[in-house]
C-alpha cells in the first residue's frame, strides 16, 4: 500500500468524519425541540419564552449540571431533573384522571410516589394525553390539558421546595436557588425538558429526545430506530474488523520486533541537556496536584465522623451540598470528594478543563459560608 | 488563570456575582456546562494560551520542516518532514478543537450548545489525542534511529484513517437523546462500533512490548516506565474498547445512558489510559535525568501494583456491579427511580459504595504516595547538564 495513497486516505477520512459531524449539525439545527413562546391553558399563561430561557440561565448559573443531569447529560449522582420531571408529570395527571378533576392541590408535598410496573386504563389515558402534541408552531404556544396545567402548578410548588427548603436525600442545600423568581423560572425549564423527552415529533412516533428516558408509566420506550441502528452497528463492527485485520496482515503492517527496549537503550546514552534540566519544574505540576488531591481524600474519615457527630448541622453550613442524615445515602458526599482525585494524572492532557470540575470547585467552597 | 477560575465558579454558584451584571456569572463564574465548567473569560485565556503553545512548538521545528528541501532530496528526507508535518498538524488540531468550545453562548439552545461542547469533550479524548500520542511516539522512534522514516509514517497513516473514521463521526454518540434528530442513532451508533478496532490492535502490539520488556530482565533501566505504557495500552483494551463498546449501541444506551456503566467506562478509559500514560511519559523523562545509583525500582512496582490493582478492584466491585444493578432496576422502574435517592440509598448499593474505600485507599497509599515519595527523593540526584542543544 503505497505513502501517497495512505496519505490521502488519512486525509479523506478527517474530511469524511468531519462532514458527518457538521452536515448532520447543519441539518439538525432545524430539528431542535422548540422553545414554545408561551405555555398556556385557556388563555392563561403559565411560562412564556423567556422564563424557561431564564430557568436554563438558573440551571447553568448554579451548577446543577454538576448536581445532576438534564437528558442524561451531567453528574450521574443527583437525579436526572427531566426524567424526574417527567415521571411526576405522568403521576400527576394520572391523579388528576383518577379524582375526576377534583384534584389534590396539596399533591406536590407527597411527590415522589412509589415506581410502578403494571399499567391499567388510567394508564393508557395518561400515555395518550401525553403522546399528542399540542405545540403550534405557527403561533408558538403549547396549549396543555387541564390536566397537565394542574401538573405544572403542583410541579412548580415541588421545585420550589427542594430548591428553596434543600432535600439532604440530594444534598441540596436550602436556598440552592436564592429566590422564589428563579425557582418559578427553573420549574418551567425543568417541565420544558421533559415535555420534548415526551412529546411526539410531529408526524413521527418518538419524542424530540428518541423517547428518552425510559418510563413506561408515560408511554416512552426505545424507539424501533435504535433497534434498527444496534443491529446495523453490530454487522458494522465485525465487517470492518475483518476488513482491517486482513489489510494489517495484507500490508504487514506493525511487523518485526518491538523497539521499545532497545529506544531505550539509546536514550540512556544521550546526553542531559541544559532545556531538559530546565524543564523539571513541569514535573512538578502534577506531583503538586497529586498531593493535594489525595490529602484531601485522606480528610474523609474525619469529615464523615464530623458528619455523623453532633457537629453535622456545621458540615452543612460550610459546604455546597447538604451532609446526608447518618445512615441514609452517606456515601455520595464522600463520592463526590473521591471523585475528582484521578484527574491531576490527566491535567497534561486536557489542559486542565477536565481538573475544573465540581469536586475541586465543591474543596474551595468549603471556605466559604454560602449566602443568607 | 486556573486559581481565578475556580475561585469564579464558587462564586457564581453561590450567587456572589449578581452585582457585576447579568452576564457576569457566565463570563466569570461556573458557565454551566460539565466539563467545561470554567467562566468564558478563563475559556478564551486557556485558549491563549493553547496557541502560545502552539507557537512554541512550532519554532522548535521549523528547522526540521526546511531541511534538505532543496538539496539532494532523499526519499528518506521526505518521510521525516512528512512526519513532522504529520505531528504539526496533529498539535493544530489540538488548539483547533478547544476553540469549537467557544462557539456557543450564554443561552443558547440546549441541544445547539451541547453539539459544540462535545466537539471540544469528545473529538480531543477520541480522535485527536490518539492521533496527537501517534504522532509524537513515530517522532520519538525515528529520532532515535530505531524505525525509518518510511515506515513510522505508514503506520502514523493507518491509525490516522481508523482513529478519524470512527471516532469524529462517532461523536454523535453523545447526540442520541439530547434534542437531535434520529439520524444521529445511526451515524454515531455505527461509527462508534469501530472505535475499539485500533484498540484491539494495539493489545498484540502492546503484548510483544510486554515481552521484550521482561526479557530484557531487571537490569533495564526502563522496565517500569515501560511498563506503565503497557498498562495504559491494557486500559485501553479493557477501558476504552470493552466497557465503551458495552454501552455503545443505541439500544443498550438507551437504557444504560447517565448511569454507573457510563462512569465505568469512564474511569477505566480516562485513568486508565491517559492516567497512566502520563505516569509513563513522566518517568520516562525522569529516568534520563536522575542519576542511576538513585533509581530505584523496588518503589516504582509497588505504585504500579498499587495503581493497576486499586483501578481493577474500584470497577470490579464499585463502578461494574452498581452500573449493572442500575441499569437493572432503571429497566424495572422507570429510569428516574434509577437515578433517584431511593436506588442510591438500597442497602447493597450502600454497602459496594462503602467499599469502594479500599480500592482508592489502595490506589492512595499503595499507588500514589509511593510515587510521590519517589519523585521527592530522586529530586536531589539528578545528572547534570552536558553538551549543548541540538535541533
Amino acid at each position: 500500500m503505497g505513502m501517497r495513497s495512505l496519505r490521502n486516505g488519512a486525509v479523506v477520512s478527517f474530511l469524511v468524519g468531519m462532514a458527518l459531524l457538521l452536515v448532520g449539525g447543519f441539518f439538525a439545527v432545524d430539528h431542535v425541540p422548540p422553545i414554545p413562546k408561551k405555555i398556556e391553558w385557556q388563555g392563561q399563561v403559565l411560562a412564556d419564552h423567556e422564563a424557561i430561557m431564564r430557568g436554563q440561565d438558573v440551571y447553568q448559573r448554579y451548577g446543577l449540571m454538576d448536581h445532576g443531569s438534564v437528558w442524561g447529560h451531567g453528574s450521574l449522582r443527583g437525579m436526572d431533573f427531566s426524567a424526574y420531571t417527567l415521571h411526576l408529570l405522568g403521576y400527576l395527571v394520572r391523579q388528576w384522571h383518577l379524582g375526576n378533576g377534583r384534584s389534590d392541590e396539596n399533591l406536590w408535598e407527597q411527590l415522589p410516589p412509589a415506581p410502578r410496573r403494571e399499567l391499567d386504563q388510567t394508564d393508557m389515558l395518561v400515555i395518550q394525553e401525553l403522546k399528542h402534541n399540542r405545540y403550534n408552531a405557527e403561533t408558538g404556544t403549547l396549549e396543555l390539558t387541564e390536566a397537565q396545567a394542574y401538573a405544572f402548578r403542583q410541579l412548580e410548588k415541588f421545585w420550589d421546595k427542594t430548591f428553596g427548603q434543600g432535600d439532604s436525600h440530594y444534598g441540596f442545600l436550602p436556598n440552592t436557588i436564592p429566590s422564589e423568581q428563579e425557582r418559578r423560572d427553573i420549574a418551567a425549564f425543568f417541565f420544558w425538558t421533559a415535555w420534548a423527552a415526551v412529546t411526539p415529533r410531529p408526524g413521527l412516533d418518538y419524542s424530540y429526545t428518541n423517547n428518552w428516558p425510559p418510563d413506561i408509566t408515560v408511554g416512552n420506550r426505545a424507539s424501533s430506530e435504535a433497534v434498527l441502528y444496534s443491529i446495523l452497528s453490530v454487522l458494522a463492527l465485525f465487517v470492518v474488523l475483518g476488513l482491517v485485520v486482513y489489510i494489517v496482515h495484507r500490508y504487514e503492517f506493525f511487523y518485526g520486533e518491538s523497539r521499545a527496549v532497545e529506544a531505550a537503550y539509546r536514550l540512556m546514552k544521550t546526553p542531559v541537556t541544559p532545556s531538559q534540566r530546565a524543564s523539571i519544574s513541569s514535573s512538578w505540576w502534577p506531583g503538586c496536584c497529586l498531593l493535594c488531591r489525595s490529602s484531601m481524600v485522606a480528610c474523609l474519615p474525619i469529615t464523615r465522623f464530623i458528619r455523623e457527630s453532633s457537629m453535622s448541622k456545621l458540615w452543612d453550613k460550610c459546604t455546597l451540598i447538604a451532609g446526608p442524615r447518618p445512615g441514609t445515602c452517606n456515601w455520595r458526599c464522600c463520592g463526590l470528594l473521591f471523585h475528582g482525585w484521578v484527574r491531576p494524572f490527566t491535567w497534561r492532557r486536557l489542559s486542565g478543563v477536565e481538573n475544573r470540575r465540581a469536586s475541586a470547585c465543591l474543596s474551595i467552597s468549603c471556605l466559604l459560608p454560602p449566602l443568607p | 488563570m486556573t486559581v481565578a477560575s475556580l475561585i469564579g465558579e464558587v462564586l457564581g454558584i453561590k450567587g456572589y456575582l449578581t452585582h457585576l451584571g447579568p452576564s457576569a456569572w457566565f463570563w466569570l463564574g461556573h458557565q454551566g456546562w460539565e466539563y467545561l465548567e470554567l467562566g468564558r473569560l478563563w475559556q478564551i485565556l486557556l485558549f491563549g494560551g493553547l496557541i502560545y503553545w502552539l507557537v512554541i512548538v512550532y519554532r522548535a521545528i521549523a528547522p526540521g520542516l526546511r531541511r534538505n528541501q532543496n538539496q539532494a532530496d532523499t526519499e528518506e528526507d521526505a518521510h521525516r518532514r512528512a512526519l513532522i508535518l504529520f505531528y504539526l498538524f496533529s498539535g493544530t488540531f489540538v488548539v483547533l478543537f478547544f476553540g469549537f468550545g467557544l462557539l456557543y453562548g450564554r443561552g443558547t439552545h440546549l441541544t445547539i450548545a451541547d453539539y459544540w461542547r462535545w466537539f471540544v469533550v469528545h473529538i480531543w479524548v477520541e480522535s485527536i489525542f490518539e492521533f496527537f500520542g501517534v504522532a509524537v511516539i513515530s517522532l520519538f522512534l525515528v529520532t532515535l534511529g530505531l524505525v525509518t522514516a518510511k515506515s513510522a509514517l505508514r503506520v502514523a497513516y493507518l491509525t490516522a484513517i481508523l482513529v478519524f473514521l470512527s471516532g469524529i463521526p462517532g461523536t454523535a454518540h453523545h447526540y442520541f437523546w439530547y434534542g437531535g434528530p434520529s439520524f444521529w442513532l445511526a451515524i454515531g451508533g455505527v461509527f462508534s462500533s469501530l472505535e475499539p478496532i485500533p484498540l484491539i490492535l494495539l493489545v498484540v502490539r502492546a503484548w510483544m512490548e510486554y515481552k521484550s520488556i521482561r526479557e530484557a530482565g531487571h537490569e533495564f533501566p526502563y522496565r517500569w516506565p515501560l511498563y506503565f505504557l503497557t498498562a495504559s495500552s491494557f486500559w485501553n483494551f479493557l477501558g476504552a474498547g470493552v466497557f465503551g463498546f458495552m454501552i455503545n449501541l443505541p439500544l443498550i444506551n438507551y437504557y444504560e445512558h447517565a448511569t454507573y456503566l457510563t462512569s465505568n467506562h469512564g474511569h477505566t478509559a480516562l485513568f486508565g489510559v491517559y492516567g497512566m500514560l502520563a505516569i509513563a511519559v513522566i518517568l520516562f523523562s525522569w529516568r534520563g535525568l536522575v542519576e542511576n545509583s538513585a533509581w530505584n525500582d523496588r518503589i516504582l512496582k509497588i505504585s504500579f501494583w498499587g495503581l493497576n490493582a486499586g483501578l481493577f478492584l474500584m470497577f470490579l466491585t464499585g463502578l461494574l456491579p452498581i452500573g449493572l444493578l442500575q441499569v437493572y432496576h432503571a429497566y424495572a422502574n422507570g429510569f428516574w427511580w434509577g437515578r433517584s435517592a431511593a436506588f442510591y440509598e438500597m442497602p447493597l448499593i450502600q454497602a459496594l459504595g462503602n467499599f469502594r474505600i479500599i480500592p482508592d485507599t489502595i490506589i492512595i497509599v499503595v499507588g500514589a504516595l509511593p510515587l510521590l515519595y519517589f519523585l521527592l527523593r530522586t529530586f536531589p540526584r539528578l545528572r547534570t547538564a552536558q553538551g549543548s542543544e541540538q535541533g
